[in-house]
């Protein structure tokens, strides 16, 4: 039972961990490499929060299959959004063409249709191995104080990921409707119409 | 739009850490539909609706533009 506990609980650990890590590079890449978020883009990048935040309600508040409901429904959430923006761009034409550099010969909306759909793939492969998660119940996560100490520290990551975000969208589309051509409000160029 | 679903994304995750169940309810379940309205005004066109034609692959649309 603990071990089944602990191997669920660090599956969780390492999803919002590489959650983290996958929200970190995308703010490298816009601030370092100059590269601004499209719409879509920002809505992926909320739902691998979403996905975050079930694990982060999981770690500190107790598990419950609804918080497994909320990551599941975001991981689809973000299936459907960057599947659409593939299709969107998958074909050049005036106005629509994939945003920013390829990395490893895929573009962010692939990219973001091959994290979803790996959520997915590996909540469905979870589920099989460890069973209905039934023993998360009666072993909460903090009989595991380090992965607890890890869980929570991630949390606090995705927080401040989060705030950053926030305060760039804020910059990037003020409260208005968010566009690639320039941050709105350091007075660059927005496109016409 | 986009602002207020970071926004409330942050309200969730903070509420989330700081074990505030119902808050973090309604936080994220705002922010999951602010995100899927977005979406799909983002989505629509006002020629093409949902549609995407330019991914259209019926064979006699693609006859005509051969012809053409």
């Amino acid at each position: 039972m603990r071990t089944l506990a602990l191997l669920d609980y660090g599956f969780q650990v390492a999803l919002a961990a590489m959650m983290a890590t996958i929200l970190t590079a995308a703010l490298v890449i816009q601030f370092a490499m100059g590269e601004l978020p499209c719409p879509l883009c920002l809505l992926e990048r909320v739902c691998m929060f979403g996905i975050g935040l079930g694990v982060v309600m999981n770690l500190r508040g107790g598990f419950s299959g609804k918080h497994m409901g909320l990551i599941l429904l975001f991981a689809i959430l973000l299936v459907v959004i960057a599947t659409r923006q593939t299709l969107l761009d998958i074909y050049p034409r005036p106005g629509h063409a994939y945003i920013g550099s390829a990395i490893l010969g895929l573009h962010m909306p692939v990219w973001s249709i091959l994290i979803g759909l790996g959520t997915l793939f590996a909540y469905a492969l979870k589920l099989t191995a460890l069973g209905n998660d039934g023993h998360l119940h009666q072993v909460p996560s903090h009989y595991f104080p380090s992965l607890f100490r890890i869980g929570s520290a991630v949390g606090l990551i995705l927080i401040l990921l989060c705030a950053i975000n926030l305060v760039a969208v804020v910059v990037q589309c003020g409260l208005g409707q968010c566009h690639t051509e320039g941050y709105r409000l350091l007075g660059d160029p927005l496109p016409a119409g | 739009m986009m602002v207020a679903i970071f926004l409330t994304m942050l309200a969730a995750l903070s509420f989330a850490w700081a074990r505030q169940k119902d808050a973090t309810w309604v936080a994220a379940g705002l922010c999951l539909l602010l995100t899927a309205l977005l979406f799909l005004w983002e989505v629509w066109s006002p020629v093409d609706g949902f549609r995407m034609p330019w991914i259209d692959t019926r064979l006699e649309r693609i006859e005509t533009k051969a012809q053409a």
